[in-house]
């Protein structure tokens, strides 16, 4: 009889961030468990506490290179809460058009540099072809969109905070600039090549689930429950609303004040990891866990707000929306492009609209709250800012939520499902390995951002015997 | 030290007698981080220099990104400006690159040079000549100056970059 074995894939490659993944084998070679460990660890919670809490939009976006706006906005949203009051309406409307930038770099950024190898390539292409240049010298004038359309989300970025990494743009009370119709104009000069290259890459995601829908179907599948923020009508909010946790069948759940969210929301705690657990309360942990993110937001809501985007949501749901197939991980990749969608026409509405152009921009005052909550909805899911400061406004606690940290279980359950699918009788090949590490990318984690690291790791398969005694290796040298 | 083979390379030198000659000159690194912020602080001693319109165009990022490979594409050189830790004899080097091509462990966190030339390759079959100028710094903590040392070193390797770029301009 074989000894217990467990497999190691040290790091998992094209995510945001470092983890690693552990999978242990019984004494036939079935997988008997699977583990995806976060192994950073940054303490962005711990240090900010004494600094002043006016300062945190500034300090918290350093959290990632990635999704620095959603972070300050987050943080400038929970920085309002403290100062008690309700930001002008261009500085609303400001604020979210940076938002929607982010968005449409961000999910460009995951569709066709992170997760294109796996659909354009194939899973068992060869690892040294299977990546973004391998994609690029495929399909060049692919990789010249998915390049010019993150320099799209970028240059709204840059146009509002003078810069597209760490921009200094949201402020407690409002937005530090406003825009002008000229730049405005710019913007949306590249709106219709931005259309153009969404169009292409819906198309793609369209064919591919349709050509591969058993694996759709299959590949991490489960159930679960789904959160995300909805307007007054229930349809899906990025920037503000109330948030909402729907059923595997998107029966509601709750729907409260994000205010309010430690009433309904604990995090759990588990000793392999540095990332947390979250969950809802009154369905208790494991049962309470969520997902977040792009699938889970067209759960959540009714419906959305653009025509364009809710006709491809109606498309999506009647298509794939039964009962056997909506639990699939693989449809994130469909769902994050019909967000960028929605992102590309509401960014067009704030740009065609007047409120945006106003110079009304903020609101300032003293600290009128001792704690301020911020929510938004970043690319990767519902985003938590939670400060409380003393009378002088130093900050005496931190409390960051972010969206890896809701997907977590969701992440290992994934693993977990695909491992037991494709390694059978301890067979590992490398076509496997990337399975597992693509059940993970389906929910873009940023690793850097959930657990508030650093160097180099190669990608690393560790077989140990039921002893934990080590007996073989394999390796992904980063080149 | 390699910089001379910028003035040798027979394509750029054919490109830079053309009105619309470029060398792109990149530095890159976190600024509030100390000696990491080597790179944009050569691109302002750069600038300070030779100025803005000398047929080079500077570029000073936090970390490079992927689009950024469109901008290479048309520049009939690169030069990429970074610290490091390694420890370097005469405190800096250069060397030149070339397309990586097989990015494994490709990361948008940490996007390296040659990537990006690997990228440029693979969209546009053309990547130009480029050389990576690496800078070694000391202190990487939380802070806005670079350290005596490591400007010491980036005089250094400042020095070297404009004497290359004179020399191009002689020869045109």
């Amino acid at each position: 009889m074989e000894a217990t074995r467990t497999i190691t894939i040290d790091p998992v490659s094209r995510i945001e961030g470092h983890g690693k993944v552990a999978i242990t084998l019984d004494e036939n070679g079935e997988v008997s468990d699977a583990k995806f460990h976060v192994t950073q660890i940054r303490g962005f919670e711990k240090f900010c506490e004494g600094r002043p809490f006016e300062e945190m939009p500034v300090i918290t976006q350093r959290i990632c290179g990635i999704c620095p706006v959603s972070h300050q906005l987050a943080s400038a949203k929970a920085c309002d809460a403290i100062l008690g009051v309700k930001i002008p309406e261009t500085a609303v409307k400001l604020r979210e058009l940076m938002h929607m930038g982010q968005f449409i770099q961000s999910h460009a950024l995951h569709f066709f540099h992170l997760a294109s190898p796996d659909l354009l390539l194939g899973w068992d292409a060869d690892p040294a072809a299977r990546n973004v240049v391998g994609v690029a010298g495929q399909f060049p004038e692919l990789a010249k969109k998915g390049i010019r359309l993150r320099k799209f989300g970028q240059e709204i970025i840059s146009a509002l905070g003078g810069k597209k990494i760490h921009p200094a743009f949201a402020v407690p009370g409002g937005v530090s600039n406003g825009l002008s119709p000229e730049d405005g104009r710019k913007i949306l000069a590249g709106m219709d090549e931005a259309r153009d290259t969404c169009s292409t890459a819906l198309e793609i995601i369209k064919g591919w689930v349709e050509s591969n829908a058993q694996e759709a179907k299959q590949f991490a599948n489960f159930r679960s429950n789904y959160a995300g923020l909805v307007d007054d009508q229930g349809c899906m909010n990025l920037y503000d609303g109330q948030m909402r946790i729907v059923d595997p069948d998107r029966q509601m759940l709750v729907q409260f004040d994000p205010a309010y969210y430690l009433d309904y929301i604990a995090e759990h705690v588990e000793p392999w990891s540095y990332l947390k657990f979250p969950f809802y309360r009154e369905k208790k942990f494991p049962e309470g866990c969520y997902r977040v993110g792009p699938l889970a937001r067209l759960y959540a809501a009714n419906a959305l707000s653009t025509p364009q985007a809710e006709g491809e949501r109606q498309a999506f749901w009647e298509k794939f929306g039964g009962p056997k197939m909506r639990g699939g991980s693989l449809l994130y990749h469909y769902a994050r492009m019909i967000e960028l969608r929605y992102c590309l026409e509401k960014a067009g509405v704030i740009l065609e609209g007047d409120a945006v152009y106003g110079t009304d921009v903020r609101k300032t005052g003293r600290p009128a709250n001792a704690q301020g909550v911020g929510v938004i909805e970043a690319p990767r899911g519902t985003l938590i800012h939670h400060y409380e400061v003393d009378k002088y406004g130093a900050l005496t606690n931190v409390n960051l939520i972010v969206a890896t940290g809701h997907n977590n279980m969701a992440m290992n359950r994934a693993v977990t499902l695909v491992a037991r699918q494709y390694i059978q009788n301890g067979d590992i090949r490398e076509g496997i390995l990337n399975r597992i590490e693509g059940a993970i990318r389906c929910y873009d984690p940023c690793l850097s951002c959930s657990t508030h690291a650093m160097g180099q790791m190669p990608l690393r398969v560790s077989v140990y015997d039921a002893n934990g005694d080590f007996v073989h290796e394999l390796q992904k040298n980063p080149g | 030290m390699n910089c001379k083979k910028i003035r040798d390379n027979p394509v750029m030198m054919t490109k830079a007698a053309s009105t619309d000659s470029r060398v792109l000159i990149i530095g890159f690194g976190n600024t509030q981080r100390r000696d990491d912020g080597i790179g944009p602080h050569v691109i302002r001693q750069l600038q300070e220099a030779i100025g803005m319109d000398n047929g080079v165009r500077f570029r000073s990022v936090s970390q490079l990104a992927i689009e950024m490979a469109e901008e290479l594409y048309p520049a009939d050189a690169v030069i990429f400006v970074d610290a490091t830790v390694k420890v370097l004899d005469g405190g800096w080097q250069c060397e030149r690159l070339r397309p990586y091509t097989a990015p494994a462990d490709f990361r948008t966190h940490h996007l390296r040079p040659d990537f990006l030339l690997g990228m440029a390759l693979a969209i546009y079959q053309h990547h130009p000549p480029a050389w990576l100028v690496a800078v070694q710094g000391d202190d990487f903590g939380f802070g806005r100056e670079i350290t005596p040392a490591a400007r010491t070193r980036a005089a250094g390797a400042i020095g070297k970059i404009i004497e290359t770029l004179e020399s191009i301009r002689k020869k045109e």
